[in-house]
């Protein structure tokens, strides 16, 4: 019962992790098809923010959060003016971007490297104590950030469908062009999407970092493993991207705990491989017909 | 590194740029506007300028040039060794491998895990992990075999992130010597002392490093032939197809699971001996090979080189080889500059360093557009409001494809 315990809350923890980083990934996804490995860069913005805000300006708790958005916000739109715009532009932006991405999180690593130094800071903006049910301790991090990926997949579900924004998104995401017919500016409404899935990451940063620390990679496995989940799960799903964070944080646990650390990872991509053989696209994916 | 050795090395790129636009020049014929078969004059281009840049690398060692450079130039030719191959997965045949380099590190591996347990000869062992190299390639192939564009990269990213895990998380004693605990993957520090590949006995302590320039450079031409041969046979035809309209392709019978299984079969031959040959001249195989950064530099070869081209991932590992020895003396910005570049070529050389140099040498005053990628598709694009409507056309009825 312990062990079961054990892994449950650890993967808990895990999972939501996840889950953070499939929220906003999957919004990028919807909006502009494609898939952000940069988001490693957006989630140690947010975890640096958080020390920056507390441990060298020795502000309150208060402000982290705000100024998390407010630089994730930033950060977002610098991206997108310097960078994707262009690459949309040209053919075979799909894959492109992925490239790029990855140049841009080598580049965010090599920044927050020069700025901030390489070696691990404890990022004060988290819960220490934690509830203890049967001997077994359920950190208070882990609750808040499961309450957080649920606040944050309602505020997501609400401004995609009620907000005005919502709603050029989407009109944007199906068909740019009938949307710039209608009056629509893409760009912005590109770049605005930009700026909320990069207030969303660097939100995220904040929460993953707590549980752990910071440093200039510390969100490249959880970037990997979200867009794993995602492709798993169905791309443009986002109720069941954060389904299978849950079920793989709670897989990669079991795994951890029984045969030990080194088999997590490597279990769930195992079991994502041979899930991806039989449906590519993914367990809830519907199948995308290109004409040509 | 000194001015002068900075001044050979610009000459000597200077030289090979020159040669390339020469035959590029020369075999470009403006009255034929479309050429759709000149797949014969293509060949004698090619064979041209290979014999040129193969008597420029022979006669390389004797001008002087000191052992960091030459040294620098061995892993010059073991880099663009294994992008020509990485190109015709990720160039020809049009799937976005981002785990070429763990077929790399499994060649390099299990090439020295044979001659570090079983006492083989380093020779004898390179054929050996070349063969598992091609197994690992294929079994690579495979698992993404249903997968599409973006979902490739992704899954083999991932494979390969995990590889490196695997190894650098490996504390397990596999053997004990002299109370030293050696793991089976030689973990994060790496596999050492199995031996080299006897240049110092066989040449002495200064001709070492020329044994170890014509090996490379022998892998090099070795590997480029291939990738050539491939090019042009019917197997190169197929890949292009499937690459360029893989429903069109489907409809004429072309099998694309078969013909994605055998792309990543064959990339892989030269790849592990190239890993196999890096490990030897090493001398030490570490996880670092599975690095971010690494994988970094040499995507960066291919997309700087020019994508799918025959000679961009050669041109592509020259530049970027010339750029890193010079970022080298920046220290930790490296890698920032590297980001970069990589960058800067996917903003603004989306065909790469080939594509610009043919738009210089193919450029007139008269033509307003060029099209001298000679195929039907660049036909089309080339003009460009003609190009406008068809990507219209594609986004209404959602191609993501092109």
């Amino acid at each position: 019962m312990d062990i079961f315990l054990q892994i449950l809350f650890s993967g808990l923890a895990v999972g939501s992790m996840y889950a953070v980083g499939a929220i906003a990934l999957s919004l990028l996804w919807g909006t502009m098809g494609m898939l952000n490995l940069a988001h490693t860069t957006f989630i140690a913005l947010g975890g640096y923010v958080a020390y920056f805000c507390m441990s060298v300006l020795n502000a309150s708790w208060f402000f982290v959060l705000p100024l998390a958005f407010l630089s994730g916000l930033v950060m977002g739109y610098i991206y997108y003016h310097l960078v994707i715009r262009h690459i949309y532009a040209n053919q075979n932006f799909s894959v492109n971007i992925i490239i790029a991405s990855v140049a841009i999180a080598a580049l965010g690593e090599n920044a927050f490297l020069n700025l901030a130094g390489g070696e691990a800071l404890r990022q004060p903006f988290q819960f220490t104590s934690g509830l203890k049910i049967i001997g077994v301790v359920l950190p208070y991090q882990t609750i808040f950030t499961f309450i957080m990926v649920i606040i944050l997949m309602i505020i997501m579900a609400l401004i995609m469908s009620k907000s005005k924004l919502g709603q050029v998104i989407r009109a944007v995401s199906q068909n740019p062009d009938a949307a710039k017919l209608m009056g629509i500016n893409v760009q912005k409404s590109f770049a605005q999407a930009m700026m909320l899935y990069g207030s969303i990451a660097a939100i995220t940063g904040v929460l993953v970092t707590g549980a752990s620390q910071v440093y200039p990679s510390v969100g490249g496995d959880a970037t990997v493993k979200a867009l794993i989940i995602l492709i798993v799960a169905g791309l443009g799903n986002l109720r069941a991207g954060i389904l299978m964070a849950f079920a793989l944080g709670f897989l990669e646990m079991g795994v951890n705990y029984l045969f030990g650390s080194r088999y997590g990872f490597p279990s769930m991509l195992g079991f994502v491989i041979i899930v991806l053989l039989f449906k590519p696209n993914g367990f809830f994916g519907k199948e995308v017909v290109n004409r040509v | 590194m000194s001015i002068s050795q900075i001044s050979i090395l610009i000459a000597v790129l200077g030289i090979l740029v020159a040669a390339i636009a020469f035959f590029w020049g020369t075999s470009y014929n403006t009255r034929k506007f479309i050429k759709i078969d000149n797949r014969k004059s293509n060949v004698w281009k090619d064979f041209w300028i290979g014999i040129i840049l193969l008597a420029l690398a022979l006669i390389f060692p004797a001008f002087g040039a000191g052992k960091y450079m030459l040294s620098q130039i061995v892993l010059f030719f073991i880099w663009a060794a294994v992008v020509t191959q990485w190109n015709l997965i990720f160039g020809i045949a049009g799937i976005f491998t981002l785990g070429h380099m763990a077929v790399f590190a499994v060649g390099g591996y299990i090439t020295s895990m044979i001659a570090l347990y079983m006492g083989w000869n380093l020779w004898a062992a390179l054929p050996v992990g070349a063969l598992a190299a091609v197994v690992f390639s294929f079994l690579l192939g495979a698992t993404i075999i249903r997968l599409r564009g973006p979902y490739i990269a992704i899954m083999t990213l991932a494979i390969a992130i995990v590889i490196q895990k695997l190894i650098v998380s490996d504390v397990d004693c596999f053997i004990t010597k002299d109370l030293i605990c050696y793991n089976f993957t030689g973990g994060a520090k790496g596999l050492f002392g199995y031996g080299n590949f006897g240049f110092k006995e066989l040449l002495g302590y200064k001709g070492k490093i020329y044994g170890e320039y014509y090996l490379s450079l022998a892998l090099l031409v070795l590997s480029t032939l291939f990738a050539l041969f491939v090019i042009y046979s019917p197997l190169g035809s197929t890949f292009r197809s499937i690459r360029d309209n893989e429903i069109a392709a489907g409809s004429r019978g072309v099998n694309r699971i078969k013909y994605q299984l055998i792309v990543f079969t064959v990339s892989g031959i030269f790849t592990g001996l190239a890993g196999g040959v890096f490990a030897g001249l090493q001398t030490t195989m570490g996880p670092n090979v599975l690095s971010l950064s690494l994988l970094l530099f040499l995507l960066s070869m291919i997309v700087v080189g020019g994508r799918g081209t025959n000679w961009g991932p050669l041109i592509g590992a020259a530049s970027l080889m010339l750029a890193d020895t010079i970022l080298r003396d920046f220290g930790q910005l490296r890698v920032a500059g590297l980001s970069l570049i990589i960058l800067f070529a996917m903003i603004f050389l989306p065909n790469g360093l080939i594509g610009l140099l043919s738009n210089i040498f193919n450029w007139s005053p008269n033509k307003k557009e060029n099209n001298d990628r000679v195929s039907i598709k660049d036909f089309i694009k080339s003009d460009r409001s003609q190009y406008l409507k068809r990507g219209k056309w594609i986004k209404k009825f959602g191609n993501d494809n092109e």
